[in-house]
C-alpha cells in the first residue's frame, strides 16, 4: 500500500476519504436525510388521487401579491425549485411576498395508466387550482411552468384564461419538431407504444431515465471524475449530491397520458398544429391573451431554445403577449444556477408584478 | 489519468468528443430500429406473461390486477363526474341569487294601471 501523504493528489484522495466514511456510516439511508433537500416547510390543503397541493409557509408578516401557482414536471419531482436552502426559487419568491403554492404529481397509481391528458388538465389540474383560489381567497393567479409542467400549464391557461394573469414557462417544450435528439427518438415508428402500455401501464421511471442519460453518456462518468477534484469541498459536494439525489428520483408516467405526449405532441406536433382538445373544446396557441414569459436554456440537450414557444408559433395578435429570454446553462440552470438566483429570478419576480398593476 | 483529473477544459473536450459520436450513433435509424425491436419484444413477453396469470387467476375465480385497476379507473371517473355536476349546481345556485337580488321589473299592466289611477286622482282634485 503507497504512502498517500507521498502522492500529489492522495492528500485529496485520504481527506476525500475521511469525507466519504462519514457518509459511509449511513449507508442505505437516503440522502434526503443527511441533506437538507426541499425542506422549506409546506401545508398540504388538497388532495385527489396521487395529485397534491402544497401552500409554503409565508416567510413575511405579509403577502402583497395574487399567489404563484408552480407546475412542476411529471417526470421529477417539485422539489428542484427547493433543493437547499439559500438556493431555493420557492425562498425566493417566498421573500418577495408572493403566496406559493405547488402542484405535486406524485407518483401515479396502477389505474392510473387509464388517465387521459385532458382529464389530466381539465380534471385534477383544474379542479387543484380552484382549491388555490378558494383556499387564497385571490380572484386571479400567476401561473408558473417548469418543463412538462409548463405544457401542461400553456394548455390549462388556453382552456380556462379568465383568471391568469400572467404564464411563466422555464424550459418547457411547445414545438416538438424541433425538439432535438428526443424528439428524434420518440418519433422513431419502430417503437409500438400501444404495446408498451398493455404490458407496462404506467411507462416506468428506469426506461425514462435511461433516455435523459443516452442524451450526454459521456457525462455518468466525467462528472464523477470533476467530483474527485472537488471532494473535499463541502459546499460543491453538498449541492452535487443534492442534485443527485434529485436527479434519481425519477416517477412513472402515465401510460395513456405518454401515449398522447408520443403520439400527439412528439409525433404530430398538435400543439403547434391547433390540435389539442381539452374538456370539448380545441386549443391553440394564437388563442393567448395573456402575458407569457418564456425561458430557455443554451445549453439544454433534453428541451433545446428551438422547441419552447416562439413568435413564429403564434399570430401576430398574440405575439405581444409574448416575452423571450434566453440564458447560459443546461436544462435546470434556471431554476438551481448560481447566476440565475442573482439575476433571474428578481427579473421574474418584477416581470410579474408589473403585470398585476395593469388592468387584464 | 492525473494530468486528466487536474485539467477540466481536457475532460470537456473529451466528453465533447464521445458525445458527439454516440449522438451519431443513437440518431442512426438501423439502432433505433434494434433498440425499438428489443422493447417490443420485451412489452409482447410481458404481456403474454401477464395474460397467462390473469387465466390463472380467473380460472380460480379470484379477482386480477388488471379488473381491479379499471374498477378504480372507473370510480375516479364518477368522482370526477360528481365532482363536475357539483360544480354546474353551484354556478347555477349562484346565478340564481343574483338574478334574485335584482330588483324586479314592473309590468307594463301595472304601469298603465298605476297611471289611470294617477290620472283619475287628478280628475277628482280638478272636481274638486
Amino acid at each position: 500500500m503507497f504512502d498517500l501523504d507521498l502522492v500529489p493528489q492522495g492528500l485529496k484522495l485520504k481527506e476525500g476519504l475521511s469525507w466519504l466514511s462519514k457518509l459511509s456510516k449511513n449507508v442505505g439511508v437516503d440522502a434526503s436525510q443527511f441533506l437538507e433537500i426541499g425542506v422549506s416547510p409546506a401545508k398540504r390543503i388538497f388532495r385527489e388521487n396521487s395529485v397534491q397541493v402544497l401552500k409554503y409557509t409565508p416567510r413575511t408578516e405579509t403577502t402583497s401579491h395574487p399567489p404563484i401557482i408552480i407546475i412542476p414536471s411529471l417526470i421529477n419531482r417539485h422539489y428542484v425549485l427547493d433543493i437547499l436552502p439559500k438556493k431555493s426559487l420557492i425562498e425566493f419568491l417566498l421573500d418577495q411576498e408572493f403566496p406559493v403554492y405547488v402542484i405535486e404529481w406524485g407518483a401515479p397509481e396502477d389505474e392510473d395508466r387509464w388517465l387521459t391528458l385532458d382529464r389530466l388538465i381539465s380534471g385534477r389540474l383544474r379542479r387543484a387550482i380552484n382549491r388555490v383560489l378558494e383556499h387564497s381567497g385571490a380572484d386571479q393567479f400567476h401561473l408558473f411552468g417548469h418543463c412538462i409542467g409548463g405544457t401542461l400549464a400553456t394548455i390549462y391557461s388556453l382552456r380556462y384564461p379568465e383568471r391568469v394573469i400572467s404564464l411563466t414557462l422555464v424550459t418547457s417544450p411547445m414545438n416538438f419538431e424541433t425538439g432535438g435528439q428526443l424528439a428524434s427518438w420518440a418519433r422513431h415508428p419502430g417503437l409500438n407504444l400501444d404495446a408498451l402500455i398493455q404490458a407496462y401501464g404506467n411507462v416506468p421511471w428506469p426506461l425514462m431515465q435511461t433516455s435523459f442519460h443516452m442524451l450526454r453518456p459521456a457525462a455518468g462518468v466525467t462528472k464523477y471524475l470533476r467530483v474527485w477534484n472537488k471532494i473535499t469541498d463541502a459546499t460543491f459536494m453538498r449541492n452535487f449530491l443534492a442534485l443527485e439525489a434529485w436527479g434519481a428520483d425519477n416517477m412513472s408516467f402515465p401510460g395513456t397520458c405518454y401515449q398522447t405526449l408520443i403520439q400527439s405532441f412528439y409525433r404530430d406536433n398538435a400543439l403547434i398544429q391547433g390540435n389539442v382538445k381539452v374538456a370539448g373544446r380545441k386549443v391553440r396557441l394564437d388563442q393567448l391573451s395573456f402575458p407569457v414569459l418564456n425561458i430557455s436554456s443554451v445549453g439544454d440537450h433534453i428541451v433545446p431554445p428551438e422547441a419552447t414557444l416562439s413568435e413564429e408559433n403564434l399570430s401576430e395578435m398574440s405575439r405581444r403577449h409574448l416575452t423571450s429570454w434566453t440564458i447560459d446553462g443546461g436544462h435546470i440552470a434556471a431554476v438551481v444556477g448560481k447566476k440565475a438566483q442573482r439575476d433571474l429570478w428578481p427579473r421574474i419576480t418584477h416581470w410579474m408584478t408589473d403585470w398585476e398593476t395593469l388592468p387584464s | 489519468m492525473v494530468g486528466l483529473l487536474s485539467n477540466p477544459k481536457k475532460l470537456d473536450a473529451i466528453e465533447k468528443t464521445i458525445d458527439k459520436n454516440l449522438e451519431k450513433l443513437f440518431a442512426n435509424p438501423a439502432f433505433l430500429q434494434s433498440i425499438s425491436m428489443m422493447l417490443n419484444a420485451n412489452s409482447y413477453r410481458k404481456i403474454l406473461v401477464n395474460f397467462a396469470l390473469t387465466q390463472i387467476w380467473k380460472s380460480l375465480q379470484l379477482p386480477n390486477k388488471r379488473d381491479q385497476e379499471r374498477t378504480l379507473h372507473l370510480i375516479h371517473e364518477l368522482n370526477h363526474r360528481i365532482d363536475t355536476l357539483k360544480e354546474e349546481i353551484d354556478h347555477l345556485t349562484a346565478e340564481a341569487d343574483a338574478e334574485r337580488e335584482r330588483p324586479a321589473p314592473i309590468r307594463r299592466v301595472q304601469r298603465r294601471a298605476k297611471a289611470e289611477a294617477v290620472e283619475t286622482a287628478r280628475e277628482a282634485l280638478a272636481v274638486q
